[in-house]
């Protein structure tokens, strides 16, 4: 379809220009299609002219002091129009210089992209654009469930997430499901242990807050780049079947995978704007699985020399992320996330701990210069993945386009009703088990700072993604045999959604006692022993 | 692209990390212009990395009322390779390869030379402009509107130029030639 185009408007152009070659036009069309490949190939390198481009771009001089032409008045407003974006860039910048102790916030890549679809925006929306805050996060990534005393909280939610081995837990063990009961026979109930409650105490004053409304943000999933993709795959007739017939097709999401040693795999998600990257696994080495017996995955278990040093995992992070053009403009300073380490101090026997293989740095998420807290207390972020058995990345999490709505919401303000929530652990903690008629600890807290905690909310099979002030508390002691985890207790700000906090507050969810093992039923027949 | 104008004023102000805009969207197309002037890939590569190394540090030269960007640009280009020929003869006034004999013993890429022996000799005798138009128009697929740009003149005195050299090949050129020049490659 093309080149017969193209040989149209050739022949246009001759016939314009010699109206007398209309008699010739069939010779013509037949010498076009025959000679079309005499044109000589300019052997156009891609490579060269990429290469060309950073070496010219890195001699390009540093912008220089304008220098004011009075006689050219025109020029007077882009030098103030200039220097206004120049402000307006650098405070935010100086702030973020200064806040993280003198230290850049992360690599910048020149990525060297002409557009930049997922730039960074915050289109503000008419007050409660997002309507009813108010119904219950269901499957929200920090929220606590059970009993206070319960050693499985977010944290562990969150590493285990990342990598099944950073838990340290170590050991195993339990009874089998198939153990033979006979007649007559029962299991002894574990004797009862009083549940502990933990009570979180701020000693200090509660902020003024002077604003009655502050902004909430939602995440944009607009899928702007499913249809832009690979539109030509779409029209397609692979043979076994013909895409084109497909009516309106976008892509959807995509994935591609590094054919080399350590190679990579990508995840494009152009729905949600969602990318992740995880190991090529068919390129990756996994000693493990050469292994026959025991000692040889004990002899494979790292020890705890080989944890490297966090300024190491994070230059490996960093360096990952500069050769991929990771764009880290919506991210604090890189945080290893030392988890595994509270395991580690609580384990009794550290010679049977399972050191990490990997371990994760965070990037945390800033939207509009404020940090993003999870409901179990934690930052979020973007995650990068360092293995530190191979001192590579491994793979990257929560990397996601940063545009967003923001409306306006009503603030609380009543300093008791969230004193009351932060003893309690916060939202976190909100349908937890409380009692202070029984043994309570006290965890101390630190003065809060205002931040946002992300909120997910879902609405049949769609889900939201919000970002909502809250106050967050920093957890700066706990006692010594206080299975607490959470490094800050969250209490949002959104007036509307205290109706579900209240929820929590004041009754008493009583811990339920196991029942007993029953005898098996006379026709069972006993199970060979393990 | 975002307005070539507006990228032009943010680099003539000092600040030339726009300057890669600029790179982008003409890098290709000064590439091929003197591919076409020279037939050999490793001296194009070097005059184009020496085009632009120019066109940046004399970027505050140009003076965007006196002619395009484009224009500029070509310029430097074209004298890029005027000043690569007169390395090899000083005495002859030499602009391109296709003021140089068949026989001179300047590299020239063996396909190039291979596909372009049926119509050599008929583009080298066009006057410099014509050919060079002639290349722009046929070989790179320029629009009248850029070539004008580029040249400095009208589009409808790029046209009459384009006409005259089509005329004069048709004086000379078998007519299977003269369709083999007409292919616009894309």
């Amino acid at each position: 379809m093309f080149f017969q185009s193209k040989k149209k408007k050739i022949l246009k152009d001759l016939l314009l220009l010699d109206p007398e070659l209309k008699t010739r036009v069939k010779e013509l069309e037949k010498i076009i299609s025959e000679i079309i490949i005499s044109r000589p190939e300019t052997k156009f390198d891609k490579n060269f002219i990429k290469e060309l481009k950073d070496q010219i771009m890195a001699v390009a001089p540093a912008p220089s002091s304008p220098i004011i032409n009075f006689i050219n008045m025109k020029k007077i407003y882009y030098f103030a129009g200039a220097l206004a974006v120049i402000v307006l860039i650098s405070v935010p910048l100086a702030y973020q210089f200064f806040k993280s102790g003198g230290e850049l916030a992360g690599p910048i890549p020149d990525n060297g992209a002409e557009e930049n679809v997922f730039a960074s925006e915050i289109k503000k929306v008419e007050p409660r654009a997002f309507g009813l805050l108010a119904f219950a996060s269901q499957t929200s990534t920090g929220t606590m469930k059970g009993g206070a005393a319960t050693a499985v909280s977010s944290d562990i939610k969150t590493a285990s997430a990342v990598s099944p081995v950073a838990m340290g837990l170590g050991g195993g063990g339990g009874a089998s499901a198939g153990m033979a009961i006979r007649e007559g026979e029962y299991y002894p109930m574990p004797p009862y242990e009083e549940p502990v409650s933990y009570r979180f105490v701020y000693g200090g004053e509660i902020p003024d807050i002077t604003e009655s409304e502050m902004p909430v943000y939602m995440r944009i999933k607009d899928g702007r780049l499913a249809s832009r993709f690979f539109s030509e795959l779409a029209d397609m007739n692979l043979g076994l079947i013909d895409l084109s017939s497909f009516a309106d097709p976008i892509i959807q999401n995509l994935s591609l995978a590094e054919d080399r040693e350590y190679g990579h795999t990508i995840f494009i998600n152009f729905i949600d704007n969602l990318i992740s990257i995880d190991q090529n696994w068919e390129k990756w080495p996994r000693p493990e699985n050469n292994c026959q017996e025991e000692k040889c995955f004990a002899d494979l278990r790292l020890k705890e020399e080989d944890i490297l040093a966090d300024e190491e995992i994070i230059a490996i992070a960093n360096d990952f992320a500069v050769k991929y053009g990771i764009n880290l403009d919506s991210y604090g300073p890189a945080e290893v996330d030392n988890t595994w380490r509270l395991y580690y101090n609580q384990t009794v026997n550290k010679a049977d701990f399972y050191f990490p293989d990997v371990v994760s740095v965070l990037y945390p998420l800033l939207i509009d210069g404020q940090a993003v807290y999870e409901e179990s207390g934690n930052k979020t972020g973007l995650r990068i993945n360092v293995s530190v058995r191979e001192r590579l990345a491994t793979g990257v999490y929560g990397l996601f386009g940063q545009q967003y709505e923001s409306s306006n919401y009503g603030i609380i303000k009543e300093k008791e009703k969230i004193l009351s929530l932060v003893e309690r652990g916060g939202w976190g903690r909100r349908f937890g088990y409380y009692s202070d008629t029984g043994k309570v600890i006290d965890i101390e807290l630190g003065a809060p700072v205002l931040s946002l905690v992300n909120i997910w909310q879902y609405d049949g099979a769609k889900s939201r993604e919000l970002a909502v002030p809250a106050l967050v508390f920093p957890v700066v002691k706990i006692p010594e045999g206080a299975y607490v985890y959470e490094r800050n207790i969250i209490v949002p700000l959104v007036s509307e959604m205290w109706g579900e906090a209240d929820r929590g507050m004041g009754g008493v969810i009583e811990p339920m006692p196991m029942p007993l093992i029953t005898p098996a039923a006379e026709d069972s027949a006993p199970v060979e022993g393990r | 692209m975002k307005n070539e104008k507006d990228i032009i004023i943010k680099c003539q102000s000092g600040d030339l990390s726009e300057f890669a805009r600029l790179y982008d969207a003409y890098a290709r197309k000064i590439y091929d212009f003197i591919y076409y002037k020279t037939h050999h890939k490793e001296t194009a590569e070097d005059l184009t990395s020496k085009t632009f190394f120019r066109a940046i540090k004399g970027f505050s030269s140009f003076n965007p009322e006196s002619g395009s960007f484009s224009s500029w640009l070509f310029q430097i280009a074209r004298n890029s390779v005027i000043d690569h020929y007169r390395s090899f003869k000083n005495e002859i006034d030499l602009e391109d390869v296709w003021d140089l004999a068949v026989d001179s013993g300047v590299e020239r890429d063996f396909d190039a030379c291979e596909k372009l022996k049926k119509v050599e000799k008929y583009i080298a005798s066009l006057e410099r402009e014509q050919r060079e138009i002639i290349i722009m128009r046929v070989w790179q697929g320029m629009s009248y509107a850029e070539i004008s740009a580029i040249l400095g003149k009208t589009e409808a005195a790029s046209k009459m130029v384009f006409a005259r050299a089509i005329s004069k090949l048709r004086e000379s050129m078998p007519l299977e030639l003269l369709a083999l020049l007409l292919i616009i490659w894309e």
